[in-house]
């Protein structure tokens, strides 16, 4: 019955990921040989295909860290540590994204590489709390007393989500504003078009990875208990370390 | 006729070197390339994605070879449990 749950986990991972890759296509395509050149920045503004969709991204696998904390603090499973920690690795790797395309567009939008804008310094500072996360989860050991410290920190990480969302309306600075609220929005539908399938593919794309991490996460707490009875029962020539 | 051609303004000391940078006139101003942005912001991505695969994949590895190591271990405990002679490895 498990092996069978099993195998029909991985049949819809393959078929997720087969997807997500068609998707990918699909949006590089778009984006490349449909989407418009915007009049004012030129083709740089391209760029925003796929930074907007990975701040999102990034916001997916922080909101995965917050749920797999609180569910790790309520329950204690390993399902939902693993789950917290490869939450905080997606959203280091979708902020990493963001932290670096976003000054590729800058220094050709604001002849800046980076500027101290709230937005900007609200998403970074987000980014080093995952980061913290991550190095405690390496360094710190894998005791239940680390994985609950974790498991605060990614809680209270999920608590600079909503500044680094709302800093741009409240103190101003140079991010552009162009799909929120105040914002004219895209004028072109197929740059509407482009915008909307990097969400869905960057959607598609964090589910597999957060997946994936888990999964890892998941296989590799079932091996260290088994590595604990090994040496408990004298099986293992290994000392713990 | 020759002052006429050497630079406009030479520092007087190493101190007044980094005082004296001047704007570039007319439309030599400095651009980056939209086309070369674009082309490093879309590689960035993908080298960030494909490192983070790459981590993933070397941890399933490690764990792979370990649980290997652990299965022997286990069937030569289990050998010598039974008599002696170690069972066979698993396939």
């Amino acid at each position: 019955m498990t092996r069978a749950r099993a195998r029909g986990a991985d049949t819809v991972f393959y078929v997720l990921l087969a997807f997500t890759t068609l998707v990918f296509v699909a949006e590089i395509l778009i984006v490349f040989l449909r989407a418009p050149v915007e009049a004012r920045m030129g083709i740089v503004q391209k760029i925003f295909y796929f930074h907007v969709p990975s701040a999102y991204a990034m916001y997916l696998g922080a909101a995965a860290c917050f749920f797999g904390s609180i569910g790790y603090l309520v329950r204690g499973t390993d399902g939902a540590d693993a789950i917290a920690r490869a939450g905080a690795e997606a959203a280091v790797v979708f902020g990493a994204i963001v932290l670096t395309t976003g000054p590729l567009w800058g220094a050709k939008a604001w002849g800046a590489f980076w500027t101290w804008d709230p937005r900007l310094t609200t998403e970074l500072l987000s980014v080093l709390i995952y980061v913290a996360y991550l190095v405690l989860r390496s360094f710190a050991g894998d005791g239940s007393g680390e994985r609950r410290f974790a498991a605060a920190l990614g809680i209270l990480g999920a608590a600079n989500l909503p500044i680094i969302h709302f800093s741009v309306q409240k103190w101003g600075g140079q991010h552009p504003t162009v799909i929120t609220g105040r914002g004219g929005g895209l004028q072109h539908p197929d740059m509407k078009i482009a915008l909307t399938l990097g969400f869905v593919a960057f959607t598609l794309l964090a589910i597999l990875l957060v997946w994936a991490a888990a999964r890892v996460e998941m296989a590799n707490s079932r091996l260290r208990r088994a590595e604990e009875d090994a040496i408990d029962l004298g099986l293992d020539t290994r000392t713990e370390t | 006729m020759k002052e006429e051609t050497a630079p406009a303004a030479l520092p007087a000391s190493p101190d007044e070197r980094a005082t004296t940078f001047q704007a570039v006139q007319g439309p030599q101003a400095e651009h980056y390339s939209g086309e070369v942005l674009l082309v490093c912001a879309y590689g960035v991505l993908w080298v960030i994605l494909l490192c983070w695969v790459g981590l993933l994949w070397r941890k399933q590895s490690a764990m792979n070879a370990r649980l290997e190591e652990l299965d022997r271990e286990i069937d030569k405990a289990a050998g010598a449990a039974a008599g002696g002679t170690p069972a066979p490895p698993k396939k």
